[in-house]
This record gives C-alpha cells, structure tokens and sequence, in this order.
C-alpha cells in the first residue's frame, strides 16, 4: 500500500515536470506550430498503451498454461490502462489532424486499424463483465487477449504496407511513407522525459487497477462465504468463486 | 514564422488531463464503493457468526 502511494505521488509529479517542460521548455515546431506539443504525449501513450496490450497477450497465454489469478488480473489491468491510453492517443491525434490535415479525422489505413484495435479491447471488458464466473471469465479473458492482440502487430504495421497519410518515423519501406526526425536537443530531451512520464503513469495506473480487481475478487469471496453461513444456496458464479479461492 | 496552433494544442492537452482524471476519479470511485462493499460484508459475517 505504502509503495502504491509512493508510486502515485511519482507519477502526478513527474506529469507536471513533463507538462511544464513541454508548455515552457520545448520550442515551436516550425511548420505546425504550437499543436507539434501534443506529439510529445500522442506518441508515448501510443506504444505503451500497446505494450498494454501486449502484456495482456502475454499473461493471457501464460494463464492458459498456469492458471493463476495473478495473470489474469494483469491482463485485465494492462488492457484496461492500454485502452485508455490508446483512446487518449486517438483524441490527441485527430485535434492534431484538424490544422494538420484539415480534417478531425479520416478513414486513413492506421486510424481504421487502430479504431478496431480500440473497438476490440472494449469488447473485451464487455466479456469479463459479462461473465460471473470467475474461472470461466478468466479463461474466457485469456483467449480473447491472446486472439485480439492480432490487432496490434496489424495497427503498427499498417502504415509501413499500405499507403497512408499518417507519418512513420521508424521503419519506413514505402516511398509514400513520411520518416525520419531531427530535432533540437531540448526537443529529444523532452521526449525522453514524456516518454519515461507515460511508462510511470502506466505501471502507476496499471497497479492500481490491479488492487483494485483484488479488492473485487476478496468481496466475490465475501459474499460466497456470506450467503453459504445463510444457509442460502448460492448460484454457480458464487459457489464456484468460494471453490477457487 | 510558425502557424497559429494554440488552440488545437490547448484543446488536445484539455482532452488528455481530461481522459486520465476521468478514469483516476473512476479508480477512486470504485475502490470507495469495494471499500463499502466489503466491510458491509464483513459486519455481515459478524453478525452470522454470532448468531450461529
């Protein structure tokens, strides 16, 4: 609890180091203007939030194999925290567009893919809230997050198979593609700072949400327990809760 | 001399404080109302206890 404290305290302070850097420290880009800023936490929330989702794949396969309620919990938290991150990149991303690209958004091969990136990680809340039993949901979870996670190599790749209008600074194969950086020293600073904020705020975020599905699982657990003293005859999901724990 | 980006950059960093006090006040909602939920269970088991 103590650590989980000190942790949230880190994240919010390196969050107002990294903003006031950003609004104070970094310079004006010179073809877009103050809106370049945003890129700063539009791209970090980007590949973590999918590093998110990568870590759901991971403990969902290792769940599959060893079923512990450690992973699953971790996968539900890290897809929960990536899905976030990943709506914030979407937002950011299209009030970029707007004087970027004269438009809020558009059916582009990157935003396409990365919408039903989006549309699949929602589903997947749906289905754990769907499911009462806890051993079946966390089976159910596992799959889903080791299928879904197809999206993800899918939506980074996107932009480097087929023609797009969104930039790609790493990995560049097609002509069509924009690539490469170069920036003032202050700039790549600031980079690695917002970089290294969105990797705190994701282990701060994920581990809270992580306690967080403890806590649900010890009342699940409570109840069971509760309506078994009742003498009441519990339902499958209870009972089957009591029997797990 | 750049273009006049202001607004969409106050409007991109509103969207994101936005986004992630939503879902920390949710974090915080939550975690009061399991908080709730499990000592009410627990005055519960208590009471069940004493009784039998």
């Amino acid at each position: 609890m103590k650590s989980l404290k000190w942790l949230n305290v880190s994240a919010a302070t390196l969050l107002a180091v990294s903003l006031a850097l950003v609004w104070f420290a970094a310079p004006l880009e010179a073809t877009m203007g103050a809106v370049q800023k945003i890129f700063y936490f539009h791209v970090a929330a980007a590949w973590v939030g999918m590093v998110g989702f990568f870590i759901t794949f991971v403990a969902g396969i290792v769940y599959l194999v060893r079923p512990n309620p450690r992973w699953d919990r971790l996968g539900a938290a890290t897809a929960e925290v990536g899905l976030l991150l990943s709506i914030i990149t979407t937002v950011t991303g299209s009030i970029w567009a707007r004087p970027a690209w004269n438009t809020w958004w558009t059916w582009d091969v990157r935003l396409t893919t990365y919408t039903i990136a989006i549309l699949i990680y929602i589903a997947y809340l749906f289905l754990r809230g769907a499911i009462d039993d806890p051993q079946r949901r966390a089976r159910f979870s596992a799959v889903y997050g080791v299928v879904g996670f197809v999206s993800v190599p899918l939506t980074f790749l996107s932009i480097r198979l087929w023609q797009s209008i969104h930039p790609a600074v790493i990995g560049t194969a097609t002509p069509t593609s924009q690539g490469g950086f170069d920036m003032a020293p202050i700039m790549a600073v600031i980079v690695v700072m917002a970089q290294v904020t969105t990797v705190v705020l994701f282990v701060t975020l994920t581990a809270n949400r992580y306690r967080l599905i403890e806590l649900q699982d010890q009342v699940d657990l409570q109840k069971a327990r509760a309506m078994l003293a009742e003498g009441d005859l519990p339902s499958q999901p209870a009972a089957s809760a009591a029997a797990t724990k | 001399m750049p273009p006049e980006t202001s607004f969409y950059m106050v409007l991109a960093f509103t969207a994101y404080l936005s986004l992630l006090g939503a879902y920390v006040v949710s974090l915080i909602v939550r975690r009061r109302n399991l908080e709730r939920d499990s000592a009410t269970l627990a005055e519960l088991q208590a009471d069940l206890d004493r009784q039998s």
